[in-house]
């Protein structure tokens, strides 16, 4: 562990309330663990922890039919777990959410089981064709959850927003 | 299994409910049998999600956005079991303006009928119970739905219902079949949203 990354769950959360976004489905991951547990302590955003990944995108799906603005925030190797449910709102229904992710096996990958979840990531989010991007500086999280809502509403389909660098816990992973 | 028939069951709960409420209705049989009997007809009031396993957790997602709606999931076994996990989170949030029926046919019918696990060792209702969801209840007779599922309306806490019905569907002829797609029934149940909150 090398550079402190204190304050970008603060500052997720901030922006998160600043978009209106209401509810977060969550399941932990330790890249961003101190993001869930703000999400969770936060009375402005109902944080609904689940206990498989698989659950999130009908939970936000149903929020956006509702009028409710809410996120997906889990490991990216959740992304796997959720693929179907995933799959089938966006290309069925065009239904529009985002999904908070960190890149677990970025550049200088400490574990060696985390090195999957960073290969099949990319793959796997373009075959579903969902637009995502890497932010990994403090000063791009609330510019990018913004364009990332935006994106996600007027392209009516999911965006995939993947937190490394010093939006992460740890700091092992490149800011550049 | 029981002894009533799906589209008895689906009359049953057309008839305890009052057409206000906002549905979210499982794939399969149930959708032209729904897309019939709902109260309206061909209402815009439902959302049918072309996916197995996301029914719960949409009609939450649902009442967590709209607290002051009445949600009503029209869930079925197979879709329930492939998403059993939904239950946990259903349990958890308890939210107080959502009933769940689910039309436990013991079987994947659109198939060919085979078993699902509720036709041999699985019950779902106890499930349900021990996932925390308050005083779910087995039903297997059309007046015991309408009771049931009626008593659990008008956001009185998270209402959970297993309807256990026969396997066999009702023969609708195609020009009554459910004929809008996944992205027509997304706009046409968010603009009945906005209309109607």
């Amino acid at each position: 562990v090398t550079a402190p990354t204190a304050g970008y769950a603060e500052m997720i959360v901030e922006a998160l309330k600043a978009h209106d976004v209401r509810i977060a489905a969550g399941l932990p991951d330790s890249l961003l663990r101190r993001l869930h547990e703000q999400l969770a302590d936060d009375p402005a955003i109902a944080y609904v922890p689940v206990a498989n990944e698989a659950d999130m995108p009908g939970i936000v799906a149903g929020a956006y039919l509702g009028g409710a603005r809410a996120v997906m925030v889990m490991e990216n190797s959740g992304l796997r777990q959720a693929c179907e449910p995933i799959a089938r709102l966006a290309f069925c229904h065009q239904l529009p959410f985002v999904m908070l992710m960190p890149f677990r096996g970025d550049f200088g990958e400490p574990y060696w089981w985390g090195h999957n979840h960073g290969q099949t990531m990319g793959p796997l989010l373009d075959a579903l064709r969902i637009p995502w991007r890497v932010v990994r500086t403090l000063d791009s999280l609330e510019p990018n959850i913004g364009r990332a809502l935006m994106h996600a509403e007027t392209g009516q389909w999911p965006v995939a927003l993947v937190l490394s660098g010093e939006c992460v816990e740890g700091g092992r992973y490149p800011t550049d | 299994v029981g002894a009533i028939q799906r589209i008895d069951a689906v009359r049953s709960l057309a008839g305890a409910v009052s057409g206000d409420e906002l549905f979210v209705c499982a794939l399969g049989g149930l959708w032209d049998d729904w897309w019939n009997e709902a109260p309206g007809g061909e209402p815009n009031h439902t959302f049918y999600p072309s996916v197995m396993g996301s029914v719960c957790s949409l009609a939450l997602g649902l009442a967590l956005a709209l607290p002051d709606r009445q949600i009503v999931a029209l869930e079925a076994d197979g879709s329930l079991l492939m998403g059993l996990t939904a239950l946990c989170v259903l349990g958890r949030e308890r939210p107080p303006n959502l009933v769940v029926v689910v039309f436990d046919n013991a079987a994947y019918e659109g198939t060919g009928g085979q078993p699902t696990h509720t036709a041999d060792s699985t019950d779902l209702a106890a499930m349900a119970a021990a996932a925390g969801c308050a005083d779910p209840v087995t039903v297997s007779a059309p007046d015991e739905l309408a009771r049931e599922a009626g008593a659990r309306l008008g956001k009185r806490g998270l209402g959970f219902v297993v309807a256990r019905i026969e396997t066999g569907a009702h023969e609708w002829p195609p020009e009554r079949r459910k004929r809008t797609t996944g992205a027509e029934d997304k706009l046409a149940f968010m603009r009945r949203v906005r209309q109607t909150t």
